[in-house]
Protein backbone atom coordinates (compact mmCIF):
# COMPACT_ATOMS: atom_id res chain seq x y z
CA UNK A 1 0.00 0.00 0.00
CA UNK A 2 1.26 3.18 -0.91
CA UNK A 3 0.88 7.04 0.28
CA UNK A 4 -2.13 8.45 -1.82
CA UNK A 5 -0.74 11.72 -3.23
CA UNK A 6 -3.19 14.40 -4.20
CA UNK A 7 -4.04 16.25 -7.60
CA UNK A 8 -1.25 19.34 -6.79
CA UNK A 9 1.65 16.83 -5.80
CA UNK A 10 0.66 14.59 -8.83
CA UNK A 11 0.80 17.93 -10.83
CA UNK A 12 3.85 19.64 -9.12
CA UNK A 13 5.58 16.08 -9.97
CA UNK A 14 4.59 16.28 -13.87
CA UNK A 15 5.30 20.03 -13.78
CA UNK A 16 8.53 19.78 -12.39
CA UNK A 17 9.64 16.70 -14.61
CA UNK A 18 8.44 18.11 -17.52
CA UNK A 19 10.11 21.69 -16.86
CA UNK A 20 13.23 20.08 -16.25
CA UNK A 21 13.06 18.18 -19.89
CA UNK A 22 12.53 21.19 -21.40
CA UNK A 23 15.15 23.53 -19.73
CA UNK A 24 12.57 25.63 -18.91
CA UNK A 25 11.34 27.67 -15.02
CA UNK A 26 8.25 25.58 -13.68
CA UNK A 27 6.01 28.18 -13.68
CA UNK A 28 6.21 28.26 -17.56
CA UNK A 29 4.67 24.91 -17.37
CA UNK A 30 0.87 25.10 -18.51
CA UNK A 31 -0.89 22.05 -16.47
CA UNK A 32 -3.68 22.94 -19.26
CA UNK A 33 -1.70 22.08 -22.31
CA UNK A 34 -1.50 19.14 -24.25
CA UNK A 35 1.61 16.66 -23.45
CA UNK A 36 2.20 16.39 -27.34
CA UNK A 37 2.58 19.97 -27.43
CA UNK A 38 5.27 19.90 -25.24
CA UNK A 39 6.95 18.19 -27.88
CA UNK A 40 6.81 15.07 -25.81
CA UNK A 41 6.49 12.17 -28.36
CA UNK A 42 4.90 7.93 -27.52
CA UNK A 43 8.87 7.34 -26.75
CA UNK A 44 9.31 10.37 -24.08
CA UNK A 45 5.20 9.65 -22.63
CA UNK A 46 5.77 6.03 -21.93
CA UNK A 47 9.00 7.18 -20.34
CA UNK A 48 7.26 10.09 -18.20
CA UNK A 49 4.71 7.21 -17.30
CA UNK A 50 6.91 4.79 -16.45
CA UNK A 51 9.01 6.96 -13.76
CA UNK A 52 5.60 8.19 -12.57
CA UNK A 53 4.15 4.77 -12.29
CA UNK A 54 7.43 4.39 -10.07
CA UNK A 55 6.94 7.69 -8.04
CA UNK A 56 3.25 6.82 -7.53
CA UNK A 57 3.66 2.83 -6.57
CA UNK A 58 0.77 1.70 -9.14
CA UNK A 59 0.81 0.52 -12.48
CA UNK A 60 -0.98 3.07 -15.00
CA UNK A 61 -2.47 2.59 -18.24
CA UNK A 62 -0.02 2.42 -21.21
CA UNK A 63 -2.69 4.93 -22.84
CA UNK A 64 -3.30 7.21 -19.53
CA UNK A 65 -1.13 10.10 -21.23
CA UNK A 66 -3.90 9.47 -24.14
CA UNK A 67 -6.92 10.01 -22.65
CA UNK A 68 -5.85 12.07 -20.25
CA UNK A 69 -3.44 14.26 -21.85
CA UNK A 70 -3.08 17.36 -20.04
CA UNK A 71 -1.37 17.93 -16.47
CA UNK A 72 -4.38 18.67 -14.62
CA UNK A 73 -6.19 16.20 -16.60
CA UNK A 74 -4.03 13.00 -15.41
CA UNK A 75 -3.31 14.24 -11.72
CA UNK A 76 -6.77 14.36 -11.11
CA UNK A 77 -7.21 11.24 -12.58
CA UNK A 78 -4.23 9.34 -10.70
CA UNK A 79 -6.09 11.07 -7.56
CA UNK A 80 -9.70 8.86 -8.71
CA UNK A 81 -7.64 5.67 -9.65
CA UNK A 82 -6.42 6.28 -6.42
CA UNK A 83 -9.26 6.39 -4.73
CA UNK A 84 -10.61 3.60 -6.20
CA UNK A 85 -8.02 1.39 -5.11
CA UNK A 86 -7.99 2.64 -1.66
CA UNK A 87 -12.04 1.87 -1.41
CA UNK A 88 -11.02 -1.78 -2.32
CA UNK A 89 -9.09 -2.22 0.19
CA UNK B 1 -1.11 5.04 -58.65
CA UNK B 2 2.05 5.12 -60.34
CA UNK B 3 1.82 2.87 -63.51
CA UNK B 4 5.80 1.19 -63.43
CA UNK B 5 8.39 -0.22 -61.45
CA UNK B 6 6.55 0.67 -57.91
CA UNK B 7 7.93 -0.99 -54.79
CA UNK B 8 4.56 -1.27 -52.37
CA UNK B 9 6.02 -1.28 -49.10
CA UNK B 10 4.12 -2.54 -46.16
CA UNK B 11 4.68 -1.28 -42.93
CA UNK B 12 3.71 -2.98 -40.06
CA UNK B 13 4.19 0.42 -37.31
CA UNK B 14 6.63 0.65 -34.20
CA UNK B 15 9.04 2.55 -36.29
CA UNK B 16 7.08 5.77 -37.91
CA UNK B 17 6.89 5.31 -41.96
CA UNK B 18 8.85 8.24 -42.24
CA UNK B 19 11.51 5.41 -42.09
CA UNK B 20 11.36 4.54 -45.65
CA UNK B 21 12.45 8.41 -46.42
CA UNK B 22 15.60 7.11 -47.94
CA UNK B 23 14.22 4.44 -49.77
CA UNK B 24 11.58 6.74 -51.23
CA UNK B 25 14.94 8.57 -53.02
CA UNK B 26 15.85 6.04 -54.39
CA UNK B 27 12.67 4.29 -55.86
CA UNK B 28 9.51 4.71 -56.58
CA UNK B 29 8.00 3.77 -53.10
CA UNK B 30 3.84 3.30 -52.14
CA UNK B 31 4.03 2.90 -48.41
CA UNK B 32 0.88 1.13 -46.84
CA UNK B 33 1.41 1.57 -43.24
CA UNK B 34 -0.58 -0.96 -40.99
CA UNK B 35 -1.28 1.72 -38.07
CA UNK B 36 -4.04 3.95 -40.55
CA UNK B 37 -6.47 0.58 -40.08
CA UNK B 38 -8.30 1.50 -37.15
CA UNK B 39 -8.66 -2.24 -35.70
CA UNK B 40 -4.90 -2.86 -36.18
CA UNK B 41 -4.02 1.00 -34.62
CA UNK B 42 -6.44 0.01 -31.66
CA UNK B 43 -4.35 -3.31 -31.22
CA UNK B 44 -1.27 -0.93 -30.58
CA UNK B 45 -2.68 1.10 -28.50
CA UNK B 46 -4.53 -0.71 -26.23
CA UNK B 47 -3.02 -4.53 -26.87
CA UNK B 48 -6.40 -5.39 -27.85
CA UNK B 49 -5.77 -7.94 -31.08
CA UNK B 50 -10.14 -8.65 -31.03
CA UNK B 51 -10.95 -8.37 -34.80
CA UNK B 52 -7.13 -8.05 -35.96
CA UNK B 53 -6.11 -11.25 -38.47
CA UNK B 54 -3.12 -11.74 -40.79
CA UNK B 55 -5.87 -12.53 -43.49
CA UNK B 56 -7.47 -9.14 -42.64
CA UNK B 57 -4.72 -7.19 -42.75
CA UNK B 58 -3.81 -8.90 -45.74
CA UNK B 59 -6.90 -7.81 -47.30
CA UNK B 60 -6.16 -4.33 -46.76
CA UNK B 61 -2.65 -4.42 -48.37
CA UNK B 62 -4.45 -6.49 -51.17
CA UNK B 63 -7.40 -3.80 -51.44
CA UNK B 64 -4.89 -1.19 -52.08
CA UNK B 65 -2.43 -2.64 -54.59
CA UNK B 66 -5.23 -4.37 -56.53
CA UNK B 67 -5.32 -1.08 -58.39
CA UNK B 68 -1.35 -1.17 -59.82
CA UNK B 69 -0.39 -1.50 -63.09
CA UNK B 70 3.23 -2.49 -64.51
CA UNK B 71 5.75 -4.50 -63.32
CA UNK B 72 6.04 -4.23 -59.62
CA UNK B 73 7.49 -5.32 -56.18
CA UNK B 74 6.17 -6.12 -53.09
CA UNK B 75 8.06 -5.27 -49.49
CA UNK B 76 7.89 -5.68 -45.99
CA UNK B 77 9.33 -5.15 -43.03
CA UNK B 78 9.26 -7.18 -40.09
CA UNK B 79 5.96 -8.53 -39.67
CA UNK B 80 4.85 -6.55 -42.83
CA UNK B 81 6.74 -9.04 -44.47
CA UNK B 82 4.28 -11.77 -43.59
CA UNK B 83 1.46 -9.37 -44.10
CA UNK B 84 2.94 -8.84 -47.62
CA UNK B 85 3.50 -12.50 -48.11
CA UNK B 86 -0.50 -12.99 -46.85
CA UNK B 87 -1.87 -10.78 -49.82
CA UNK B 88 -0.26 -12.41 -52.35
CA UNK B 89 -2.32 -15.25 -51.96
CA UNK B 90 -5.88 -13.08 -52.14
CA UNK B 91 -4.07 -11.68 -55.73
CA UNK B 92 -5.49 -12.52 -58.98
CA UNK B 93 -2.61 -14.48 -60.85
CA UNK B 94 -2.38 -11.21 -63.54
CA UNK B 95 -2.22 -8.50 -61.04
CA UNK B 96 0.63 -10.78 -58.24
CA UNK B 97 4.25 -8.67 -58.37
CA UNK B 98 7.36 -9.99 -59.84
CA UNK B 99 8.67 -10.64 -56.33
CA UNK B 100 8.06 -10.44 -52.92
CA UNK B 101 10.99 -9.39 -50.39
CA UNK B 102 10.69 -9.79 -46.86
CA UNK B 103 12.98 -7.48 -44.88
CA UNK B 104 13.33 -10.32 -41.49
CA UNK B 105 10.25 -11.30 -41.44
CA UNK B 106 9.73 -14.27 -39.67
CA UNK B 107 8.16 -16.34 -41.14
CA UNK B 108 4.73 -18.06 -39.84
CA UNK B 109 5.06 -21.40 -39.81
CA UNK B 110 4.68 -23.30 -36.13
CA UNK B 111 8.51 -23.86 -35.01
CA UNK B 112 8.62 -19.84 -35.07
CA UNK B 113 6.03 -19.29 -32.00
CA UNK B 114 7.75 -18.02 -29.52
CA UNK B 115 7.32 -16.23 -25.92
CA UNK B 116 9.33 -13.71 -24.60
CA UNK B 117 10.68 -16.20 -21.85
CA UNK B 118 12.17 -18.08 -24.47
CA UNK B 119 14.44 -15.35 -24.25
CA UNK B 120 17.15 -14.76 -21.71
CA UNK B 121 17.39 -10.44 -20.45
CA UNK B 122 20.50 -9.54 -22.36
CA UNK B 123 19.08 -10.93 -26.19
CA UNK B 124 15.64 -8.93 -25.24
CA UNK B 125 17.02 -5.82 -24.09
CA UNK B 126 19.46 -6.09 -27.23
CA UNK B 127 16.66 -6.30 -29.38
CA UNK B 128 15.76 -3.10 -27.13
CA UNK B 129 18.29 -0.66 -28.20
CA UNK B 130 18.31 -1.34 -31.21
CA UNK B 131 14.02 0.05 -31.27
CA UNK B 132 14.86 2.62 -28.98
CA UNK B 133 18.26 3.80 -31.62
CA UNK B 134 15.46 3.79 -34.34
CA UNK B 135 12.71 5.41 -32.70
CA UNK B 136 15.02 8.52 -31.35
CA UNK B 137 16.76 8.29 -35.01
CA UNK B 138 20.26 7.60 -33.38
CA UNK B 139 22.38 4.40 -33.60
CA UNK B 140 23.28 2.63 -30.02
CA UNK B 141 26.15 -0.26 -29.76
CA UNK B 142 25.93 -1.62 -26.88
CA UNK B 143 27.08 -4.94 -25.29
CA UNK B 144 24.65 -5.93 -22.80
CA UNK B 145 26.70 -8.70 -20.67
CA UNK B 146 24.65 -11.96 -20.25
CA UNK B 147 23.71 -12.84 -16.49
CA UNK B 148 21.80 -10.00 -15.65
CA UNK B 149 18.56 -8.75 -14.36
CA UNK B 150 16.72 -6.80 -17.11
CA UNK B 151 16.44 -4.09 -14.76
CA UNK B 152 20.61 -4.35 -14.52
CA UNK B 153 20.40 -5.03 -18.26
CA UNK B 154 18.31 -2.14 -19.14
CA UNK B 155 20.98 0.13 -16.75
CA UNK B 156 23.13 -0.79 -19.64
CA UNK B 157 21.38 0.62 -22.03
CA UNK B 158 20.13 3.53 -20.98
CA UNK B 159 23.70 4.52 -19.89
CA UNK B 160 24.49 4.45 -23.54
CA UNK B 161 21.89 5.94 -24.58
CA UNK B 162 21.84 9.19 -22.28
CA UNK B 163 25.53 8.94 -22.83
CA UNK B 164 24.91 9.44 -26.82
CA UNK B 165 21.92 11.76 -26.56
CA UNK B 166 19.37 9.53 -26.98
CA UNK B 167 17.53 9.99 -24.26
CA UNK B 168 17.11 12.78 -21.72
CA UNK B 169 20.10 12.81 -18.98
CA UNK B 170 17.26 12.58 -16.14
CA UNK B 171 15.71 9.52 -17.43
CA UNK B 172 15.67 6.49 -14.77
CA UNK B 173 15.40 2.54 -15.13
CA UNK B 174 11.96 2.93 -14.33
CA UNK B 175 10.94 5.26 -17.40
CA UNK B 176 13.41 2.56 -19.41
CA UNK B 177 11.27 -0.32 -17.92
CA UNK B 178 8.09 0.96 -19.27
CA UNK B 179 8.94 1.64 -22.59
CA UNK B 180 10.80 -1.70 -22.41
CA UNK B 181 7.45 -3.81 -21.10
CA UNK B 182 5.67 -1.60 -23.91
CA UNK B 183 8.05 -2.86 -27.04
CA UNK B 184 7.95 -6.25 -25.65
CA UNK B 185 4.18 -6.84 -25.20
CA UNK B 186 4.15 -5.42 -28.85
CA UNK B 187 6.77 -7.38 -30.32
CA UNK B 188 5.10 -10.55 -28.83
CA UNK B 189 1.66 -10.07 -29.81
CA UNK B 190 2.56 -9.55 -33.45
CA UNK B 191 4.00 -12.95 -33.01
CA UNK B 192 1.30 -14.29 -31.31
CA UNK B 193 -1.30 -12.89 -34.39
CA UNK B 194 0.83 -14.91 -36.80
CA UNK B 195 0.05 -17.90 -34.65
CA UNK B 196 -3.58 -18.11 -36.40
CA UNK B 197 -2.20 -18.39 -39.82
CA UNK B 198 -1.76 -20.79 -42.19
CA UNK B 199 0.37 -19.64 -44.79
CA UNK B 200 -0.16 -21.53 -48.43
CA UNK B 201 2.81 -22.10 -50.52
CA UNK B 202 4.41 -19.14 -51.98
CA UNK B 203 2.55 -17.90 -55.38
CA UNK B 204 6.09 -15.58 -56.06
CA UNK B 205 9.29 -15.80 -55.95
CA UNK B 206 10.84 -13.94 -52.72
CA UNK B 207 13.85 -12.72 -51.45
CA UNK B 208 14.21 -12.72 -47.59
CA UNK B 209 16.52 -9.92 -46.39
CA UNK B 210 18.24 -10.52 -43.12
CA UNK B 211 20.47 -7.82 -41.23
CA UNK B 212 23.89 -8.61 -39.55
CA UNK B 213 22.31 -8.87 -36.36
CA UNK B 214 18.54 -10.14 -36.62
CA UNK B 215 16.35 -10.89 -34.31
CA UNK B 216 16.84 -14.30 -34.85
CA UNK B 217 20.21 -15.64 -34.80
CA UNK B 218 19.23 -19.08 -36.34
CA UNK B 219 20.96 -19.46 -39.49
CA UNK B 220 19.00 -20.19 -42.88
CA UNK B 221 15.94 -18.68 -43.74
CA UNK B 222 14.00 -17.93 -40.53
CA UNK B 223 11.64 -20.72 -41.98
CA UNK B 224 10.41 -19.24 -45.18
CA UNK B 225 12.25 -22.12 -47.21
CA UNK B 226 9.45 -24.03 -45.98
CA UNK B 227 7.20 -21.93 -47.83
CA UNK B 228 8.82 -20.70 -50.88
CA UNK B 229 11.07 -23.11 -52.29
CA UNK B 230 12.00 -19.96 -55.08
CA UNK B 231 13.95 -18.11 -52.35
CA UNK B 232 17.04 -16.24 -52.01
CA UNK B 233 18.78 -15.10 -49.18
CA UNK B 234 20.29 -11.67 -49.54
CA UNK B 235 22.29 -9.66 -45.90
CA UNK B 236 22.81 -6.33 -45.09
CA UNK B 237 24.40 -3.96 -42.27
CA UNK B 238 22.18 -2.94 -39.22
CA UNK B 239 19.93 -4.72 -36.54
CA UNK B 240 16.51 -5.74 -37.33
CA UNK B 241 15.28 -1.78 -36.62
CA UNK B 242 18.10 0.14 -38.66
CA UNK B 243 18.42 -2.24 -41.32
CA UNK B 244 15.02 -0.01 -43.14
CA UNK B 245 17.63 2.71 -43.36
CA UNK B 246 20.54 0.76 -44.81
CA UNK B 247 18.83 2.66 -48.46
CA UNK B 248 21.81 1.24 -50.76
CA UNK B 249 21.62 -2.45 -49.71
CA UNK B 250 17.91 -2.70 -49.34
CA UNK B 251 17.24 0.02 -52.75
CA UNK B 252 19.50 -2.27 -54.63
CA UNK B 253 18.08 -5.49 -53.77
CA UNK B 254 14.58 -4.07 -55.20
CA UNK B 255 16.24 -3.22 -58.39
CA UNK B 256 17.69 -6.24 -59.05
CA UNK B 257 14.48 -8.02 -58.48
CA UNK B 258 12.58 -5.69 -60.35
CA UNK B 259 14.87 -6.40 -63.25
CA UNK B 260 14.74 -10.02 -62.76
CA UNK B 261 17.70 -10.48 -61.46
CA UNK B 262 19.75 -12.04 -58.56
CA UNK B 263 22.26 -10.63 -56.97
Amino acid sequence: MTDRRTAAEVQEWLVARIAGRLAVPPEQVDVDQYFDEFALDSTEALVLAGELENWLGLELETTALWYHPTIADLSAWIVSIQERAGARH
Amino acid sequence: MPATDTVVMVHPGALPASCYAGLAREVDLLVIDLEQIPSYRAMMLHDDSRGVSVAGLAEHVADRIVRISGPWLLAGWSLGGVIAYAATSLLPDHRLPLHLVALDSIAPVPENQRRASDFPPEVLVTWFAGYLAAKRGGRLTVDVPGGLSVEDALAVVLREAIRTGLVWPDVTVAGMRKLFEVYLTGLFRNVDLTAGYEAPPARVPMTLVRPAVGLLATPGALGWQRLAPALTVEHCPGDHYSMVGETDAIAGVFRSRLAGQLI
